[in-house]
């Protein structure tokens, strides 16, 4: 099988089934006593990449995950979602701290090749309160910018 | 008032392009209306029962006399010349058509309004207290952190997609008018010692079905760790909330599941890892929105003068050439001072409510005339600012104690002088089976009634502060677990079935209410809240509220007079 891997600086890259099965996914726990499944000391330094599977388009807890990963575990190797998102989320990914999305056959056929060109180019660019992830500034970082 | 900057302008104009874009995809067949859903809902538009309905946000429900006339200019070109003002200090426009929503975005956004985020499972629009900056009881004016938290959640890219929908409300007096307990987060400001603000946070509350009292989940937290802090809280509920069951999906089934212990433990160390040199643009932001909501420029009052309003005896003379007091007019003027006029923060000034509970009319409606008519009131006597409240009424926040009697006038000439704030018959009744797909049972033909058969007595007892809410499901849109009579609207076999709970209040010391036996039928409903408030008037002592007589006496008295004789034939 083959996917669509899409990055933050609107490159879409092939990439097949070999490269999906050489990264780690994450597999998120409902529980909160259970916690995830990644050991982090070996990933934060590892050279491997990481996915973080979506369920469903509603199933948000991937963008905390991300977040959590960067941020309060200090991960920087590469970190891609993949599973079940539609292309308005792909912005939402970058800004949690993704470095893109694993889109296959399916899901690049269903919602079409313009909807995700697209969404590499969102017009909604800067929010409030994103995360340093993203490589646009935050609209406080601006204000504070604007003050300095 | 906050106004927007080029950002925030930017913001909505772009949100509104792209919904543009949205919506012609669906009209044009590219897009299903399930993929169409998730984005109609991100901007606030539902498919109700006969049509569209557009929930357009108040953030913490201040509006300006402009923005009012233009929910008028919508309600008249694009809906069917009214809007509903709900009790989370949004309006609905119920019969939008998909081609215009975009051009009614567009409007929205040259006033610096906007539906984002009022549908879905994100963070809601931020509630607060309706009187917020000028409550004579006011410790710290909620509305700077109120419109800090609403750009932190507006399109925080983390919590878009969260197990359920999320509210917050604020408080910054201990009088709480803006039911913080009975929210996801509910966050009372206190000035500490020092004079810095600090945060209350308290978390579980909630209503649906199964309601619940927040608890204080963290005191005291400062206003610099406060963003940090409510993001560690957002990120653990995303990540563990439930997924499996919508409607055990709220952080207060979280909280109930994990224990407090547990859940605080886990937010704390979320927090304790989060890189606070992020939030640090805050506190500059935070001092910048301060600054823009400068107070209005009051006349200043000298404080040796006591500007009475116009006396009811005045009023009586000016309108119809007699001083007698007991002139109807003077008479309900007098009402309306005791009723609808509320202490202010500044000497020489009063806060006015003006009820959307009137005779025949349905709770929380309001027409595009009438916009119209509180746009010029509050031009000519309220500084151009109005707001709306949890309790679905209209204030003129900062009327001169001199111009009451005018106020009173013009409200009066316009059929809005309805002097009920907070009696019985100011009931909050959601849209119920008549707009809304989820309704199980009817609510505002019954809100109606109970008002009809309530107002004589009202008028003739000093019942005095009473909530009655009514519900149309389980969903208690109309939080009627929080009223001192609670009625909720379900439906037995085809047939409306109303159940009574009582003894809720959702201030303070909020409490959910208790339900009483059987439903009853819509025609059993006016008669039985009569007969409730009868044993109140009965037994009450002094100045006992219903509450305070509820918790003394009991639910015996009152369930006997619900079924009568049936009821004790029944537990006989
Ligand atoms: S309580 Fe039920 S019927 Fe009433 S507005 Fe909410 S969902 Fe609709």
């Amino acid at each position: 099988m083959q996917y669509r891997l899409l990055s933050s600086g609107g490159e879409v890259r092939l990439v097949d089934d070999e490269w999906v099965n050489a990264a780690i996914t994450i597999a998120l726990q409902t529980e909160l006593e259970t916690g995830d499944n990644y050991a982090l000391e070996k990933l934060v330094s590892s050279e491997q990449v990481l996915l973080i599977e979506f369920q469903s388009v509603a199933d948000g807890r991937g963008f905390s995950s991300a977040a959590e990963l960067r941020e309060n575990d200090g991960y920087k190797g590469l970190l891609y979602a993949c599973g079940r998102l539609n292309p308005d989320q792909l912005t939402l990914a970058f800004q949690c701290g993704f470095d893109g999305m694993v889109v296959d056959e399916q899901g690049w056929v269903s919602y079409g090749e313009a909807a995700w060109q697209q969404a590499l180019k969102p017009v909604v660019d800067s929010g409030y309160a994103q995360t340093r992830w993203n490589a646009i500034d935050s609209i406080w970082m601006l204000r504070g910018a604007a003050v300095r | 008032m906050y106004q927007y900057d080029q950002h925030d302008q930017k913001l909505v104009d772009q949100r509104s392009q792209e919904f543009r874009q949205q919506v012609s995809r669906r009209l044009s067949g590219l897009i299903s209306e399930d993929e169409f859903k998730p984005l109609r809902l991100m901007n606030g538009l539902y498919l109700q029962l006969h049509a569209y309905m557009l929930r357009v946000a108040i953030p913490y429900g201040v509006l300006s006399s402009a923005q009012m006339r233009k929910l008028a200019y919508i309600a008249d070109r694009y809906d069917r010349g009214y809007g509903h003002f709900t009790t989370r200090q949004n309006i609905q426009f119920n019969w939008p058509a998909l081609v215009d929503t975009p051009d009614i975005l567009d409007e929205l956004a040259s006033i610096q309004m906007h539906a984002i985020q009022t549908s879905g499972n994100c963070i809601r629009n931020i509630t607060t207290d309706p009187f917020a900056g000028v409550a004579a009881d006011e410790e710290v004016d909620p509305r700077p952190l109120a419109e800090l938290l609403r750009q932190w959640s507006t399109l925080h890219p983390e919590f878009r997609y969260l197990p359920r929908k999320f509210k917050f409300a604020i408080t910054g007096s201990a009088n709480d008018r803006a039911a913080i307990k009975v929210h996801d987060i509910g966050l009372r400001l206190k000035s500490g010692a020092d004079g810095k603000v600090l945060v209350d946070i308290w978390l579980g509350g909630g209503q649906g079905r199964t309601p619940k009292i927040a608890q204080l989940f963290r005191e005291n937290v400062s206003i610099t760790e406060l963003l940090p802090y409510l993001e560690a809280t957002m990120r653990v509920y995303n990540r563990y909330g439930r997924r499996d069951n919508k409607y055990k999906a709220r952080i207060k089934i979280l909280l109930a599941e994990v224990g407090l212990a547990e859940l605080q433990a886990e937010v704390e160390e979320v927090f304790s890892k989060i890189d606070k040199s992020r939030f640090e643009p805050v506190e500059a932001e935070l001092s910048r929105l301060d600054s823009r909501f400068i107070k209005p420029l009051y006349h200043e009052i000298p404080e040796d003068e006591n500007p009475e309003p116009d006396e009811p005896a005045n009023l009586a003379v000016s309108l119809t050439g007699t001083s007698d007091l007991n002139a109807p007019v003077a008479h309900e003027y007098n009402r309306w001072l005791e009723r609808n006029v509320k202490q202010h923060k500044q000497h020489g000034y009063a806060i006015v409510v003006v009820s959307l509970k009137r005779i025949e009319g349905i709770p929380g409606d309001a027409s595009a005339d009438e916009m119209r008519e509180f746009a010029s009131i509050a031009d000519d006597y309220s500084h151009s600012e109005l707001r709306v409240t949890h309790r679905q009424n209209v204030v003129l926040p900062h009327v001169k104690q001199t111009d009451l009697a005018s106020v009173w006038q013009r409200l009066s000439d316009a059929n809005l002088a309805t002097s009920n704030i907070d009696l019985p018959s100011d009931i909050i009744a959601c849209p119920g089976m008549d707009y809304c797909a989820l309704a199980t049972a009817r609510s505002i033909p019954v809100a109606q009634e109970i008002a009809a058969h309530i107002r004589a007595k009202e008028k003739v007892t000093s019942v005095g502060d009473l909530s009655v809410n009514i519900s149309g499901c389980i969903n208690a849109c109309a939080h009627h677990h929080v009223a001192n009579i609670g009625i909720l609207g379900l439906d037995r076999g085809g047939v409306e079935n109303y159940q009574i709970t009582l003894g809720g209040r959702s201030d303070e010391n909020a409490r959910i209410g208790e339900r009483m036996g059987r439903g009853l039928l819509a025609s059993e409903i006016a008669p039985a809240v009569d007969r409730i408030i009868d044993v109140y008037l009965d037994k009450r002592q002094l100045t006992e509220t219903f509450s305070d007589t509820y918790q003394r006496i009991g639910k015996a008295a009152f369930k006997d007079s619900i079924y009568g004789d049936d009821h004790a034939i029944q537990t006989a």
